[in-house]
């Protein structure tokens, strides 16, 4: 061949090379080795750095890769990493941690393998730890303007290992984080002990062993789920995710929810699109038998019974005018609840005791989506419908001559079946009819607020907490961009306040909706992996899976969310089972009433004020072990009842035990005296922070207490309303006396409806950056309850919380209040009570007992 | 000499180029030496994500990428679509769209067909329809018939008809219905492989109709561009359609002068469905319905059938809006025999609304405007001798 030829020829393939390279794209390219003959070649280091994570901390890709607010942040997630693996876990209970893998040098694969967990003869196998790969995203902006994080790659979607090696995504950039997130479920047979094995890290080939042991604890987390949940997955996404909008792709998602302890919206997926009663008709019935399996099945605590809606002219009542608004739609809801009852009567099975009603396409958010009075017509609508369908359920039980002994239980539920409407109790004044509150983590703004929830309780109401993109950090939230600390500790808000259930919308979104919905599109494929963005207000809300298809799995992939929401569900549970079953069942040994409240509160404090969280992982798993302690302890027949911080600073409590046990409280051996089937043991200590060993674990609680603000008159003084400024009022006497015989010194003041704030002077350094908690004693003598706003103010205010004072002795107690900003604060030299007082009450008496505080 | 070398090294270049299958879309000049392409491969479906990079719709199935090459004829792959659809009778079909370009539109004014092959592996011959998203609105739906086992499918376009109807800029989706199965029990039944959609396109955009109307004119067939303002299609059929044309012959004019539009229908070879002209979304579009509804306007027009027997028709507008399903009114009429009949349509009475009262699952669904769709004469399929029927001057008038 001529050598022009040649040369032409070799010239055209290079240009069909270039331009075939630039035809072929892939994503999935990874990064390889390169180099130059130039350049000298890279000597490869080997060193590979180990750290374990918390499951909840997200550690980062790269902290070093941009500002230096960022490194910061590196420095401080550096300090929560730990050297070891360790694990103490419950049998019947998932824990997990992660593995950091940070190379010096590029690494081209990396693999971890298990080694089988062993304890004498018991084995924990190999084949049952989970990993996962720890895919990142990249976040651009963090979407709070109060959090710490910073933009960066956060992990998300936790591929299984072996895809990741399938599809070649085990890379590690030299002096990047590559996070394995390693989970076991203990069985629950396996026997209590400590399981020692391994971690092989393997880059390159190269072995990296972390030795690594699970603590086995004897106590079995129950298999039934008692918080309730609600995760609406709209199937239409399904094409989207899976590329198959099936019944079975549907029922795999709530397979996999339900691994974590949370439940869809509904059990059967696909939407009828139909205005035939027929296809009603036959959806419910499609309904009803998969809700017979789910009220049999203890892993499921509720599911959501349909409505629709309509639109109809109704009046509105505020201005008298004709308006055409959504409202129930009562017909299809007959649809519906004729064949769940004549299903649950023909099968003698209870279809309504685990059912609830979101009517979330229909009053969903009334502020935002406006005519609040619908919220009130759409319940009368909804509670008139019951009455017919339990009318309509005797009338069907007698016509087919139903001899079912649950009948009038049945009829119960179907009376009782909750509807849940996404407000909260403060809203405009409240709502009448409103059944049971599903309301923002923001708005359980205040103890008093919280003890309205418990009200509506008693009054036959009840209240769910749920997350739409809103809130944002410090409040919990399930997004990308906030460490998953405040989303695991929602659950331990939800056990303090008696939350009854948790609303996450939406479960697989898959759109992207940033910077606004009106140009929102919809992500295909691997896209969803790139684009966190559904919202334009949050990252990573409305969506909990990825597409597995995508790498070859037959279910969508699920995302580290996920894992601590289920951390913090099953601590939900665990402190139900003491609640509800090992304290009350030792309350029969022991014939007396055991209360685990006071600890737990102590355990409680350490975690978040309200509902804001700043706790970290390390606290976290404090208070995790300070329950195993209890659960461990109680299933010795051990409970730690009535514990109390008193107004002089110490704690007393009483500890129930079998006769021989070993109680030690601060050190000192106690003795107990004879209590019904044991003996109890009783604890008085001088100060607030104690340490109980038993039986070999220890828990430690509360921190040292001091008084401050010794009571006396001078510290107190008075503001009134004056043509809406507040002034200086000094007409109340104020004296220090003794409360009602009763040998107590007391500051003790008579006050008026017209008196607006009561502020109480502090000495300089009473409360600062290194106060935990302040506890206030007082003694409150009126017609009824009234409310008080608590701020501390130095040059300014900042609110502690919002109270009832009841009639009565009060203890009074805000914890966490080393998470103020007080670098504003500054120093604080006053306690500033603004008083709510009712109209019923014109005068009241307070007699301040003691404040004090604990650091 | 040199030229010569010239002109064989070029052509070695262009040969060594066509060695690489690389190039996705073919390139041919325009009139100003512009490249411009003429051909496109919209979706080879050779990975997961060009499985993905498309939607699946009302409860469609199940979709996976094929890599068996018995039912592949571009690539590696192909896609499997096991279709579904809900399993309630009377809701909205499983739909499929494969964007010509993902996330954008595509200029489809010099297009000339589509083609794409298609394994019907459902263990039965039937039908499917193919329609083009262009904007805000979707094409009328083609029927094609499909054999068991390979189908190699290919659609023309009129898109100096559509362009009256269409920004034909705003191309977005091709959207096909396979059919559904309701049958629990033979779901996995229902499988077709889809491959190698690929486009071609002329060279220039074909010069636009200049369209006006006259006053009151809906459609007289007299001008020219009226000839492309006309489709066919059937409902639950693709047998037997009508075959329109334009008729030159004064003796089958309303008004003996003029032009008409002839609609023969052929003997149908198959049993079901009913078939319908319509006219195109220009015309549809270029009235507002409604408003000509509530000034308790007339549709008028003229009739005539060739036919020893009347043929009964229906006039309907369809229409859809927000999450609701289609609102369809029709209205009978007869082309009688052998004679003009003038026929009168009250506007208020085609757009009347629906007693659609119920919402679609979904959160604060907006209804929003109704959607028009087409106007349609439907009628029932020929199982006789072969007849036409001629429409003229369709016109708007004030009730009488």
């Amino acid at each position: 061949m001529r050598k022009w030829l040649k040369s032409l020829l070799a010239g055209a393939m290079a240009v069909g090379m270039i331009i075939s390279t630039a035809c072929v794209g892939n994503k999935g390219d990874q990064p390889g080795n390169s180099s130059t003959p130039d350049t000298p070649p890279v000597i490869k280091s080997e060193a590979v750095e180990l750290k374990v994570a918390y499951t909840e901390d997200k550690i980062l890709q790269n902290y070093y890769d941009g500002t230096t607010a960022k490194a910061n942040l590196g420095d401080k997630f550096e300090t929560y990493l730990m050297e070891d693996f360790h694990i103490e876990t419950f049998r019947n209970e998932y824990e997990s941690r992660t593995i950091i893998i940070r190379p010096e040098s590029d690494v081209a694969s990396y693999d971890v393998v298990a080694s089988d967990f062993t304890c004498g003869e018991y084995v924990i196998p190999a084949s049952l730890f989970d990993l996962r790969h720890q895919y990142y995203h990249e976040v651009t902006k963090v979407m709070s303007d109060e959090t710490e994080m910073q933009p960066g790659m956060y992990p998300d979607a936790m591929l299984p290992l072996s895809v990741a090696k399938e599809y070649e995504l085990n890379s590690i950039k030299g002096g990047d984080n590559q996070g394995v997130l390693v989970t076991i479920e203990i069985p629950s047979n396996q026997p209590a002990g400590i399981y020692k094995g391994t971690f092989n890290v393997l880059t390159d080939g190269r072995s990296n062993k972390l030795n690594a042991t699970i603590e086995v604890l004897d106590y079995t987390l129950p298999e039934k789920v008692t918080a309730k949940s609600c995760m609406p997955v709209s199937s239409k996404y399904l094409g989207y995710l899976e590329m198959e909008e099936t019944q079975e792709m549907y029922q795999k998602v709530s397979d996999i929810l339900n691994d974590f302890r949370l439940a869809t919206e509904w059990l059967y997926g696909l939407y009828p699109e139909s205005n035939k009663e027929s296809v009603f008709r036959e959806l419910a019935y499609l309904d009803a038998e998969l809700m017979h399996e789910a009220t049999l099945d203890p892993t499921v605590a509720s599911y959501g019974m349909r409505t629709n809606g309509r639109y109809q002219n109704v009046v509105d009542p505020a201005t008298g005018k004709v308006v055409n608004v959504a409202v129930l739609n009562t017909d299809t809801f007959r649809y519906y609840t004729e064949t769940y009852v004549k299903y649950a009567i023909d099968h003698e099975v209870d279809i309504f005791k685990k059912a609830y009603v979101y009517m979330g396409s229909i009053i969903d958010e009334p502020e935002a989506w406006g005519n609040l009075f619908r919220v009130d017509y759409v319940c009368n609508q909804f509670n008139n419908a019951l009455i017919e369908t339990a009318e309509y359920a005797r009338s069907y039980a007698e016509s087919v001559g139903s001899t079912w002994d649950g009948f009038e239980d049945f009829i119960n539920s179907i009376l009782n079946l909750e509807h849940v409407v996404t407000t909260y109790i403060d809203s405009h004044g409240g709502f009448e009819l409103i059944d049971a509150y599903c309301t923002e983590p923001q708005y359980f703004h205040s103890s008093a607020v919280i003890d309205d929830y418990r009200q509506h309780r008693e009054d036959g109401g009840n209240y769910w907490v749920y997350t739409c993109c809103n809130p944002n950090t410090p409040y919990p939230t399930i997004h990308i961009d906030d460490n998953g600390v405040s989303g695991r500790v929602m659950w331990w808000q939800m056990r303090e306040y008696d939350i009854s259930g948790y609303l996450g919308w939406e479960t697989i979104g898959t759109w992207d909706g940033y910077p606004d919905y009106s140009h929102s599109k919809p992500l295909h494929g691997i896209d969803q992996y790139y684009d966190v963005m559904r919202n334009n207000t949050d990252v990573g809300d409305a969506y909990y899976f990825y597409p597995g298809k995508i790498f070859g799995l037959d279910a969508p992939v699920p995302c580290l969310r996920l894992w601590y929401m289920r951390d913090g569900s099953e601590d939900y549970e665990a402190i139900t089972d003491l609640d509800e079953r090992l304290y009350p069942a030792l309350s029969e040994a022991y014939g007396k009433t055991l209360d685990s409240s006071g600890l737990l509160n102590e355990v409680y404090a350490e975690l978040y004020s309200i509902v804001k969280v700043y706790s970290n992982s390390h606290e976290l798993a404090y208070a995790k072990e300070a329950i195993n302690s209890l659960l461990v302890w109680a299933e010795d027949g051990i409970a730690i009842s009535d514990y109390k911080v008193n107004s002089n600073g110490g704690v007393t409590a009483k500890v129930y035990a079998p006769e021989g046990s070993q109680i030690k409280v601060n050190g000192k051996l106690l003795s107990g005296t004879a209590c019904g089937n044991g003996m109890v043991y009783e604890v008085n200590e001088n100060t607030a922070k104690v340490t109980f060993e038993i039986n070999g674990r220890t828990l430690t609680v509360g921190a040292e207490s001091t008084s401050i603000a010794e009571i006396d008159p001078s510290r107190v003084g008075f503001e009134v309303e004056v043509n809406g400024n507040l002034e200086s009022y000094d007409k109340v006497t104020v004296t220090k006396q003794e409360y009602k015989n009763t040998g107590v010194q007391t500051l003790n003041m008579t006050l008026t409806s017209e008196i607006k704030t009561m502020l109480y002077a502090i000495d300089k350094n009473d409360l600062n950056a290194n106060t935990k908690s302040i506890i206030f004693y007082m003694y409150y003598d009126g017609a009824e309850k009234i409310k008080a706003t608590i701020n501390v103010y130095g040059k300014n205010m900042r609110m502690l919380d919002t109270v009832y004072i009841n009639p009565g002795y009060n203890v009074i107690r805000v914890d966490r209040l080393n998470d103020l900003a007080w670098s504003k604060i500054g120093n604080a030299n006053c306690i500033i009570f603004e008083f709510n007082i009712p109209e019923s009450v014109s005068s009241y008496t307070l007699d301040i007992e003691k404040i004090i505080k604990l650091s | 000499m040199k030229k010569k070398i010239f002109k064989v090294a070029m052509v070695a270049l262009l040969s060594a180029c066509a060695l690489f299958p690389t190039f996705a879309n073919v390139k041919d000049t325009n009139a100003s030496g512009e490249k411009i392409e003429t051909y496109k491969l919209i979706n080879g479906f050779n990975t997961v994500q060009d499985a993905y990079n498309c939607e699946y719709l009302q409860a469609f199935g199940i979709t996976d990428l094929n890599t068996d090459a018995k039912y592949v004829t571009e690539g590696k792959g192909s896609v499997r679509l096991n279709v579904y659809g809900r399993r309630f009778e009377g809701t909205a079909h499983p739909l499929m769209k494969i964007p010509f370009v993902v996330d954008k539109v595509y200029d489809l004014s010099r297009l000339k067909n589509i083609t794409f092959d298609l394994f019907n592996e459902s263990g039965k011959d039937c039908t499917m329809e193919v329609a083009l998203e262009i904007g805000t609105k979707t094409t009328l739906f083609q029927i094609v018939s499909l054999k068991q086992g390979l189908n190699n499918v290919k659609l023309d376009y009129n898109v100096k008809g559509m362009a009256g109807g269409f920004d034909l800029t705003q191309g977005k989706n091709i959207v096909i219905k396979l059919p559904r199965e309701y049958d629990q029990e033979k779901l996995d039944q229902n499988v077709y492989y889809l491959d190698k959609v690929e486009m071609n396109m002329s060279a220039v955009v074909p010069t636009p109709y200049e369209v006006t109307y006259d006053e009151n004119e809906i459609c007289s067939f007299d001008k020219p561009y009226q000839e492309f303002m006309t489709m066919v299609n059937g409902v639950s059929t693709a047998d037997g359609l009508p075959i329109l044309s334009i008729n030159n012959d004064p003796a089958y004019t309303a008004t003996l002068s003029g032009k008409s539009l002839r609609v023969e229908y052929p003997t149908a070879q198959t049993s079901g469905g009913a078939v319908y002209w319509s006219f195109a979304e220009d015309i549809l579009y270029h009235f507002d319905w409604e408003a000509l509804g509530a000034q308790n306007k007339y549709i008028v027009f003229d009739v005539y059938c060739d036919s020893i027997n009347n043929q009964g028709y229906s006039i309907q507008i369809w229409r859809a809006r927000g999450d609701r399903s289609d609102n369809r009114i029709a209205i009978p009429f007869t082309a009688k025999s052998k004679t003009w009949t003038t026929v009168r349509v009250s506007i208020a009475d085609l757009v009347k609304p629906a007693s659609d009262g119920y919402i679609m699952l979904g959160y604060n669904a907006d209804i929003g405007e109704y959607n028009y769709q087409r106007i349609m004469m439907v009628t029932g399929k020929n199982y006789g001798e072969n007849f036409s029927v001629y429409f003229d001057n369709f016109r708007l008038e004030d009730a009488e």
